[in-house]
């Protein structure tokens, strides 16, 4: 029981927030090109593209990730997503770079609270990923073979 | 003849009265229903009738309105305003504290008076300058290089004028007004869409934006 609840409050969690985060890309797509370019890291022709199309594929892995359809994948993708903005919100800080986050709000400035809260979403997310292995080691059984995953 | 005379007089008010007062009223019943006053801020390209509409609050002291202006205003009001598919209105919003962005915000505003080609040639000069007027505070060479000495003359005077103040008030009240809370700020309109703009945006990124309301 607790297991399921576990399971179901990451999923939830991940899922309604790569879903607000891609809802909120999608409605203002010129304030998201705006927070990238803060970044400084793709050159200028770049920020359309990823301002048009990055947004849908958050809002995806959220639905994925909600309703359960490849779940492992999606926390994987997830999980890698979430490694991305990490490093990057880092580097960015550590540049000295006032940048807006742009991550599920637009007046969200870089600093160690915004990289300490995507962090901590990689829990879930890896969580999610391993979840099998972990049951199963923590139950004394063999991990299943990476195929059957 | 004098009685005759004030009869005359008498009847022609109330006759006057008549036309007079019912358009009074007709005046007074569509007041609320006329537009108000246009809010503050100066037309730098296009026309209120263009198909975006792009409102800009900017301050001249701001490292990052210099960009926009120069990188991505600049390039919009030469491929779009001059054909009016695009309207550029820019309101002065002098961060608290950035002495010298009002002092030049001053300057931009008494320029206006002396016509379009003056105020843009202006407000390039002051951005493009931006850095070395923060350090020396030397804010007239800037000023003065971007038009002949006559004219420059003439932008001294018409700075004495108080109604530079008020009107940059207008522009602050408008800003606040509009909640702004940093600058650069802008406020894109088009095809009855609005959104609301933190920070610089590339030019290509507005290009591909929009092209999506204008060929």
């Amino acid at each position: 029981m607790a297991w399921r609840v576990l399971h179901w409050a990451c999923r939830i969690l991940l899922g309604a927030l790569f879903l607000y985060s891609g809802y909120i890309k999608i409605a203002q797509p010129l304030q998201f090109s705006a927070a990238v370019a803060g970044y400084q890291v793709v050159p200028e022709t770049w920020i359309w593209p990823i301002a048009l199309y990055f947004p849908w594929l958050e809002a995806a892995l959220g639905i994925g990730l909600l309703a359960g359809w490849k779940l492992r994948h999606a926390a994987g993708a997830a999980a890698l997503l979430l490694l991305f903005f990490t490093v990057l919100l880092t580097v960015t800080w550590s540049r000295g770079i006032q940048a807006n986050c742009g991550c599920l709000s637009f007046d969200d400035p870089i600093s160690p609270a915004t990289i300490a809260r995507d962090s901590l979403l990689l829990i879930p997310a890896l969580y999610l990923l391993l979840e099998d292995r972990l049951k199963n080691s923590l139950a004394g059984a063999p991990s299943p073979p990476p195929s059957a995953a | 003849m004098r009685f005759l005379g004030s009869r005359i007089a008498i009847r022609s008010f109330f006759k006057t009265r008549r036309i007079l007062l019912p358009a009074l009223l007709l005046i007074l019943a569509a007041a609320p229903i006329l537009p108000a006053q246009d809010p503050a801020g100066r037309i730098l390209g296009g026309s209120r009738n263009s198909p975006v509409r792009i409102d800009v609050f900017s301050d001249f002291q701001c490292a990052a309105c210099r960009e926009l202006f120069l990188n991505t205003i600049k390039p919009i009001l030469k491929e779009y305003s001059a054909r009016d598919k695009v309207c550029v209105i820019y309101h002065e919003y002098p961060v608290a504290g950035h002495k010298l962005g009002l002092a030049a915000a001053r300057y931009v505003e008494a320029a206006h008076r002396l016509g379009l080609p003056r105020l843009l040639a202006v407000m390039e000069s002051v951005f493009l300058d931006q850095a070395a007027w923060a350090r020396t505070g030397n804010l007239e060479a800037s000023v003065a290089k971007a038009m002949p000495p006559a004219d420059f003359s003439r932008l001294k005077q018409i700075m004495q004028d108080p109604r530079i103040g008020a009107e940059l008030n207008r522009h602050i009240q408008y800003a606040l007004q509009q909640k702004i809370q940093a600058t650069p700020t802008f406020i894109i309109r088009a095809a009855g869409k609005e959104e609301r703009v933190d920070g610089y945006v590339p030019y290509p990124v507005m290009k591909h934006f929009i092209g999506r309301y204008v060929k």
